[in-house]
C-alpha cells in the first residue's frame, strides 16, 4: 500500500513536467506578447524591447522554459508582467483561497441537495419522486451558470431583496454564487447516488436484512446507504477540484476576486506567468484528488492493493 | 423425457436474443423513450431547418427589434430584429454539430487509442495510459481556453500556408465552429480512451479472443472484428452522456467571447447574449434556454436508457 | 444647575458625531488597475484614480476646453512658443509632510523618460528637447532632456518646435511623484502600507480585484472644497452585474450597459436619473488601402456609404451617440460641423454606385471581404448590424470575426487585415490628437497605409500654426481628403453613453475620462 502511494506520488513530477511544457509552447505560440495593444503601441521600440530584455522575453522560448522551471522549482513562480507590485506567489496566496472557500461551499451545496435527491429517487424509483428528483437533477446540469447566476440575483437580490447582489466579504454575499456553482454538481451527485443506491438495494444482503424483519429505514440508512454512498464519497475529492478550478463564470458573474477570473484575464492578457502558475496549481489539484481517490478505492479493494 | 407441454397449445416464439432484449429494455423505459424522440424531432428541425423556419436566421428588421413574442415573430425577435424561432431552429444545427461531431472525435480517437493499449498490455498499455493519465490531470477548462485562444489567433490572416488557409476556409463555411469542435474532442477523447481499454484489457483474455487468434487471426483483425463490436456499446453510451457538457461547453466559449462568429446562431451565443437583457426581454433567454435544456434533458435520459438497456445485470 | 448643563454638555457631544453628516460614495470600475503610479499609467481607466491620489501640474477645464491650474498657479510661455516656464504653488503637501517642489517634478519627468523604468507614458513627451534620444537609449545624457528647475518653486521647458497647446498636454505626464518612497518601497511604493501622494484623497485600502478605498486627505491644499470624506471603488467586470448592484443601492453612480437601455428609459423612476454622456472619442473602421480589394477608393467609398449610422444608434447603440460623417469628434477644437456636409453620407443608391464603378456590380466578383473587431459585446452587435447593411444595400457577403485586445493589435500592424472596427480617445481636445496621430503617414499609426503628402503638410502646418481659425480650415481640408476623397476611415460616431447617478450624488460627466470625484457632493 505505501509502495503504491509512493509509486504514485513519484508519477505527479514527470506529469507536471509535461503539463508545463505543454502549457508554456501553448502559451507562446499565440500571438500578442503582454507588452503589445493599442494602449502599449506608444512605447518606443527600444523601450519595449527594453521591457522584453528584463522579462527574458526575446530569448529562444526553450530556454525561458527551462529557465521558468528553474525558478519554480526553487518556489518562485515569477512576476506577474502587469502588474509591477505582485508576483504569481502574491496573487495566488489572495485569489486562491477565494476560490477554494467558494468551491467548498459549492461543495456543501451540492452535497445537501444531491445526496438526498439521489436516495429519495432511488426509493421510488420510477414512481412520481423519481422523475421528479431526475428531472430537477437534470436541470441543474442544463441551466448554464451565465444564466443562473443573474436570474438567482433577480429574484433574490433585487425583487425579493434579502441577499446583497455581488462581491465577496460577509457570508451573505456566498450564497447565492455557491448555489449557482454547486447546483450542476448537485445533479451529478443526485444521478450517482441515485443508480448506487439502486445497485445496492438489488444485493442480497439487503434482502437478507429485510428477511431478517428489519424495519426499512433501518435498512436504509444503516446497510445500504453506507454502502451505496462509497462510490459518492470518492467522488467528492475530484468534484471539489472541478469546483475549485471552474468557477470562472460564477466569479465574473458575482464579482468575486477569485483565481478563476483571474487567470481568464490572464489569459487575454498573455500574463504568461500567471497562466503557467495557475495550470500548474489547478493541476497539482487534480492529480491529489485523484490520487486520493484511487488511494481510496485501493484500500478498498484489496485486489488492487496488492497489485 | 422433455416436457414440451400440451402439444395443442401452439409454442409462442418469443424473440429471446440478448439484442432485442436489449431493444424492448429501452424502449420500455419511459424517459428513454420521450428522450429518443426529442432527439429525432432536433434532428429533423436541423435537417429541414431552411424548409421549416419562418425567415433565414440573418434576416433582420432592424425597426422590429427586440420585439416580443406575437403575431409577427412567434418566440419574439433579437436585438437585431431577427426572428428567435427562425434562429433557434438553425441552432439547432448549430448545437447538434457540436454535439455530434465532438462526441464523433471523442468517440473514434478515444475507442482506437484505448482498444490499441487494452489489446497489446504491457509495455505499450504502460505507456499510453501514462500520456492519458497526464492529460486527464490537465486542468480542462483552462486547456480549452488556452486551446481556442491560440487556434483563433495564430490560424489567422497573420498565418501564410495554403494548408491553415484551407482550415480557414471550412471554418468560415461552419460559421466558425470548426476550432471549437477540434477543441472539444481533444479534451475529451480521454474519458472513452480510460473506458475502452479497460473493458479490452479484460475481453483480452476470454476465450471467444483466444479461439480467435487460435484460428489464426491477425492483430488488426482480432482487434477490429472482435474486440471493437463489444465495446461500441458502452462507449456509444458514455458518448451519448458527454453531448450535453458539449453544447454546455460551446456555450461557455460564447460567453467568454471564444465561440462562433456572427450571424452565426448558435444556442450558447443566444443564451450568452439574451442573459445581458435577461430583465428587459427575458423571452432572449428563455426560449434558447429551454431549447438547451431540452436537448441536454433527451441526450441524458437517453444515455441512461441506453445504459440501463446494456446492462446485462438488470436483466429482467 | 451646572449638573444639567454638564448632562447637556455630554449628551451633545454624544450625538454630534452621529449628527455630522460624513458623505460617501460608492463607485464602479471594470478592471483591476495594474499600477497606482501615475508615471506608469496608460489606461484611461485608471485616469480618475491618479486624479484621487495626485496632483499635476495642470488640471483641465472641459467646458472651457483649457488647462487651469494646479499645481503650477501660472505658466507662461517664451515669444518663440518654445519655452515654457511654470509658477508652482507653496502649500502642496506629501503625506509625509514635505512640501512639493519643483524637484519633484524634475524628478517624475526624468522617471517616465528612463529607458530602465519603461514607462508607457514617455513618447509623450517627445515634444521636449532631447526626450526622445534619452528615452530611447540614443543619448544617456539625462541633463540633455530640456527641463530645468530654475528654483524650488518655478520649473521650465524646452521644447523643439513652437507647440500651442503644450500646457494641456502637459496634465498627463505632469503628475510629480515622491522620490524618496519610490526609491525606498520600489515597485510597491503605491500600496496602501507604503504610499506617499499629495492629491485630495488617501488610498485606505486596495484589494485586488475587489475594490479601493479612500478617505479624504485633510493636508489637500483646497480640502475645504472637497465635500465627500469616503470613497470606495468596486471592481467589477460584469456590466449587468453592476447595474444590479446600482438597482440595489450598492452603487451611486453606474453606466447602463446597452441591453438595459431600453427599460431604463421605460422605468419611471430609473428614466429620471439617467442622462447620456457624450464623449471625446471616436468609434470608425480603418481600412488597410493597400489590400485588395480595399485598394480601389471607390469600393472604399460604396462600403461607407451603405452603411445607416442613424439607424445604428438609434437600434443598436441606443446610447445617445453622435453620428458622424467626420473623424474628430465635436467638442475638439478643429471639428468639422455637420454643415459643412464633409464626408460620405448614408446614400445606399450612391453606394451601390461606386461599387459598380468599382468593378462589383451588385456585389459580385469580389475576392472574400472579412470585418474585424477586438472581442466585446457591444462590438459585436454592431458588426453584425453592419454585416446585414452590407449584405441588404451592396449584395456583399462580408464575413466578421473577432479578435481579443492584445492579438488584435498585432494582426492590425502586420497589415493582414482588409478592415477593421477602432476606437480612439483624445487626450487634448484638439483635432490634431486625431487627425496627425492616426493618419499621419510617417508619424502617426500608420496602419492605413496610405499616402497623402498634402494631408501630412496640413496637418503638420496646423500643428504649429498659432491662429485658431487658419487651424479649423487645414483641419477642414485635412479631414476632406481622409474621410471624403480617401475614404481610408469610415467614421460612424463620437461616444456616448447612458449614466444612471442617484439623486444624492451631484457629479460632472467627462467627456475625456478624466473625472475629478473632488469636485463631486453628496447629499443626505
Amino acid at each position: 500500500m505505501a509502495s503504491y502511494i509512493i509509486r504514485r506520488l513519484l508519477w505527479t513530477i514527470p506529469t507536471l513536467l509535461v503539463i508545463s511544457a505543454i502549457s508554456f509552447f501553448l502559451m507562446h505560440a499565440v500571438p500578442g506578447g503582454p507588452f503589445a495593444g493599442p494602449d502599449l503601441s506608444h512605447l518606443a521600440p527600444e523601450v519595449i524591447e527594453n521591457l522584453n530584455k528584463y522579462y527574458h522575453l526575446d530569448e529562444p522560448v526553450w530556454k525561458q522554459f527551462l529557465d521558468y522551471l528553474w525558478n519554480a522549482v526553487r518556489g518562485d513562480l515569477g512576476p506577474s508582467y502587469l502588474e509591477r507590485n505582485r508576483t504569481v506567489n502574491d496573487i495566488i496566496a489572495q485569489h486562491l483561497p477565494v476560490s477554494a472557500l467558494l468551491g467548498l461551499c459549492a461543495l456543501a451545496v451540492a452535497m445537501a441537495i444531491g445526496i438526498p435527491l439521489g436516495i429519495i429517487s432511488a426509493m421510488r424509483q420510477n414512481r412520481a419522486g423519481d422523475y421528479i428528483g431526475m428531472f430537477v437533477a437534470v436541470s441543474g446540469v442544463s441551466v448554464p451558470e451565465m444564466t443562473l447566476g443573474p436570474l438567482l440575483i433577480w429574484i433574490f437580490a433585487l425583487r425579493l431583496k434579502i441577499l446583497p447582489v455581488a462581491q465577496w466579504g460577509s457570508w451573505q454575499q456566498i450564497i447565492l454564487p455557491a448555489f449557482t456553482l454547486g447546483f450542476g454538481s448537485a445533479a451529478i451527485l443526485a444521478r450517482l447516488t441515485r443508480a448506487s443506491m439502486l445497485q445496492v438495494i438489488r444485493e442480497d444482503y439487503i434482502r437478507t436484512a429485510r428477511a431478517k424483519g428489519l424495519s426499512e429505514r433501518r435498512v436504509t440508512v444503516h446497510h445500504a446507504l453506507r454502502n451505496a454512498l462509497i462510490p459518492v464519497v470518492t467522488v467528492i475529492g475530484p468534484l471539489f477540484a472541478a469546483l475549485m478550478t471552474g468557477s470562472m463564470i460564477v466569479e465574473q458573474v458575482f464579482a468575486i476576486p477569485g483565481m478563476g477570473r483571474f487567470f481568464v484575464w490572464s489569459v487575454l492578457n498573455r500574463n504568461y506567468p500567471v497562466i503557467m502558475g495557475t495550470v500548474l496549481l489547478y493541476a497539482v489539484f487534480l492529480i491529489i484528488a485523484n490520487l486520493v481517490v484511487d488511494i481510496m478505492y485501493a484500500w478498498l479493494d484489496p485486489r488492487i492493493r496488492y497489485n | 423425457m422433455i416436457d414440451k407441454g400440451d402439444p395443442r397449445v401452439p409454442r409462442r416464439r418469443t424473440l429471446d436474443s440478448p439484442r432485442w432484449d436489449a431493444i424492448r429494455r429501452l424502449v420500455q423505459n419511459r424517459m428513454a423513450l420521450v428522450g429518443g424522440i426529442i432527439v429525432l424531432a432536433l434532428l429533423i428541425l436541423a435537417v429541414f431547418a431552411p424548409v421549416i423556419a419562418p425567415t433565414h436566421f440573418s434576416e433582420g428588421d432592424l425597426e422590429a427589434n427586440n420585439a416580443t413574442p406575437g403575431a409577427r415573430f412567434l418566440l419574439g425577435a433579437d436585438f437585431m430584429g431577427r426572428d428567435m424561432l427562425s434562429r433557434l431552429i438553425y441552432g439547432a444545427r448549430i448545437s447538434l454539430t457540436v454535439g455530434f461531431i465532438g462526441a464523433v472525435t471523442a468517440f473514434l480517437i478515444g475507442i482506437s487509442y484505448g482498444t490499441i493499449s487494452g489489446f497489446f498490455g504491457g509495455r505499450t498499455d504502460a505507456v499510453m495510459m501514462r500520456i492519458v493519465d497526464i492529460l486527464y490531470a490537465f486542468p480542462t477548462i483552462l486547456f480549452i481556453i488556452l486551446l481556442m485562444v491560440v487556434f483563433k489567433t495564430t490560424i489567422s490572416p497573420l498565418s501564410g500556408n495554403a494548408f491553415t488557409r484551407g482550415l480557414i476556409a471550412i471554418d468560415r463555411y461552419f460559421g466558425g465552429l470548426l476550432f471549437i469542435m477540434i477543441g472539444i474532442g481533444l479534451t475529451s477523447w480521454v474519458d472513452m480512451a480510460r473506458i475502452s481499454r479497460g473493458m479490452a484489457l479484460s475481453l483480452r483474455e476470454t476465450e471467444y479472443i483466444q479461439a480467435a487468434r487460435a484460428l489464426g487471426a491477425g492483430n488488426g483483425r482480432l482487434m477490429f472484428r472482435h474486440l471493437l463490436p463489444n465495446l461500441i456499446g458502452p462507449c456509444i453510451v458514455t458518448v451519448t452522456l458527454r453531448i450535453p457538457r458539449f453544447i454546455a461547453t460551446e456555450a461557455f466559449l460564447s460567453f467568454i467571447g471564444l465561440g462562433v462568429d456572427p450571424p452565426t446562431p448558435s444556442w450558447g451565443m443566444m443564451i450568452s447574449e439574451g442573459t445581458k437583457v435577461l430583465r428587459s426581454y427575458p423571452h432572449q433567454a428563455i426560449f434558447p434556454g429551454i431549447a438547451l435544456a431540452l436537448t441536454m434533458l433527451a441526450f441524458n435520459f437517453l444515455g441512461d436508457g441506453l445504459r440501463d438497456a446494456l446492462d446485462p445485470r438488470l436483466k429482467q | 444647575m451646572r449638573k444639567y448643563r454638564l448632562v447637556l454638555g455630554i449628551l451633545a457631544a454624544l450625538l454630534l458625531p452621529a449628527l455630522a453628516f460624513s458623505a460617501s460614495v460608492n463607485l464602479r470600475m471594470r478592471i483591476n488597475p495594474d499600477t497606482l503610479d501615475p508615471t506608469l499609467n496608460y489606461t484611461s481607466d485608471v485616469n480618475f484614480l491618479d486624479k484621487m491620489l495626485f496632483v499635476s501640474l495642470v488640471d483641465f477645464d472641459e467646458e472651457k476646453a483649457m488647462p487651469t491650474p494646479d499645481l503650477a498657479k501660472s505658466w507662461d510661455v517664451s515669444a518663440d512658443g518654445k519655452v515654457w516656464t511654470f509658477q508652482l504653488r507653496k502649500d502642496v503637501k506629501w503625506t509625509n509632510g514635505r512640501i512639493v517642489t519643483a524637484r519633484d517634478v524634475e524628478y517624475s519627468i526624468k522617471r517616465i523618460l528612463d529607458p530602465a523604468v519603461a514607462s508607457p507614458l514617455g513618447n509623450k513627451l517627445y515634444m521636449v528637447k532631447g526626450a526622445e534620444a534619452v528615452n530611447t537609449g540614443k543619448s544617456k545624457d539625462m541633463g540633455s532632456v530640456g527641463i530645468k528647475v530654475v528654483d524650488d518653486w518655478t520649473i521650465q521647458f524646452t521644447l523643439n518646435n513652437p507647440l500651442a497647446f503644450f500646457a494641456a498636454q502637459v496634465r498627463v505626464v505632469g503628475y510629480p511623484v515622491p522620490k524618496e518612497t519610490v526609491e525606498k518601497y520600489g515597485n510597491k511604493w503605491y500600496e496602501p502600507a507604503n504610499i506617499v501622494s499629495n492629491g485630495p484623497y488617501i488610498l485606505k485600502e486596495w484589494k485586488p480585484m475587489d475594490r479601493l478605498v479612500f478617505a479624504k486627505n485633510p493636508d489637500y491644499y483646497d480640502a475645504k472644497n472637497v465635500q465627500i470624506d469616503n470613497v470606495t471603488v468596486f471592481i467589477v467586470e460584469d456590466d449587468s452585474t453592476a447595474m444590479s448592484m446600482y438597482e440595489a443601492g450598492q452603487l451611486d453612480t453606474v453606466d447602463v450597459p446597452s441591453g438595459d437601455i431600453d427599460r431604463v428609459n421605460r422605468d419611471p423612476v430609473l428614466s429620471k436619473q439617467a442622462r447620456s454622456v457624450g464623449q471625446l472619442i471616436s468609434y470608425m473602421i480603418q481600412v488597410n488601402t493597400k489590400l485588395p480589394p480595399m485598394d480601389n477608393p471607390n469600393v472604399r467609398k460604396a462600403l461607407a456609404a451603405a452603411i445607416d449610422k442613424e439607424s445604428l444608434v438609434k437600434y443598436i447603440a441606443k446610447g445617445g451617440q453622435t453620428p458622424m460623417d467626420t473623424l474628430v469628434p465635436l467638442g475638439c477644437f478643429g471639428a468639422v460641423p455637420k454643415s459643412a456636409g464633409v464626408g460620405i453620407h448614408y446614400d445606399p443608391a450612391a453606394a451601390k454606385e461606386y461599387l459598380r464603378k468599382a468593378g462589383y456590380p451588385d456585389g459580385k466578383g469580389l475576392p472574400p471581404l472579412e470585418f474585424n473587431f477586438n472581442t466585446s459585446e457591444f462590438n459585436r452587435s454592431v458588426a453584425e448590424a453592419i454585416q446585414q447593411m452590407w449584405k441588404k444595400n451592396l449584395g456583399m457577403d462580408v464575413a466578421v470575426k473577432n479578435y481579443e485586445g492584445k492579438v488584435y493589435w498585432d494582426i492590425i500592424v502586420s497589415g493582414k487585415l482588409q478592415y477593421w472596427r477602432m476606437g480612439f480617445a483624445a487626450e487634448v481636445p484638439d483635432a490634431d490628437s486625431f487627425l496627425y496621430a492616426i493618419a499621419h503617414t510617417k508619424y502617426g499609426e500608420k496602419n492605413l497605409r496610405w499616402e497623402r503628402t498634402d494631408f501630412d503638410a496640413l496637418v503638420e502646418k496646423a500643428q504649429v500654426e498659432m491662429n485658431p481659425e487658419k487651424r479649423r480650415q487645414m483641419y477642414q481640408q485635412a479631414e476632406k481628403i481622409l474621410v471624403e476623397d480617401e475614404a481610408a476611415i469610415i467614421p460612424l460616431w463620437s461616444y456616448a453613453y447612458v449614466n444612471l447617478t442617484k439623486p444624492s450624488l451631484t457629479r460632472q460627466y467627462s467627456r475625456m475620462m478624466i473625472d475629478s470625484i473632488k469636485n463631486w457632493k453628496v447629499t443626505k
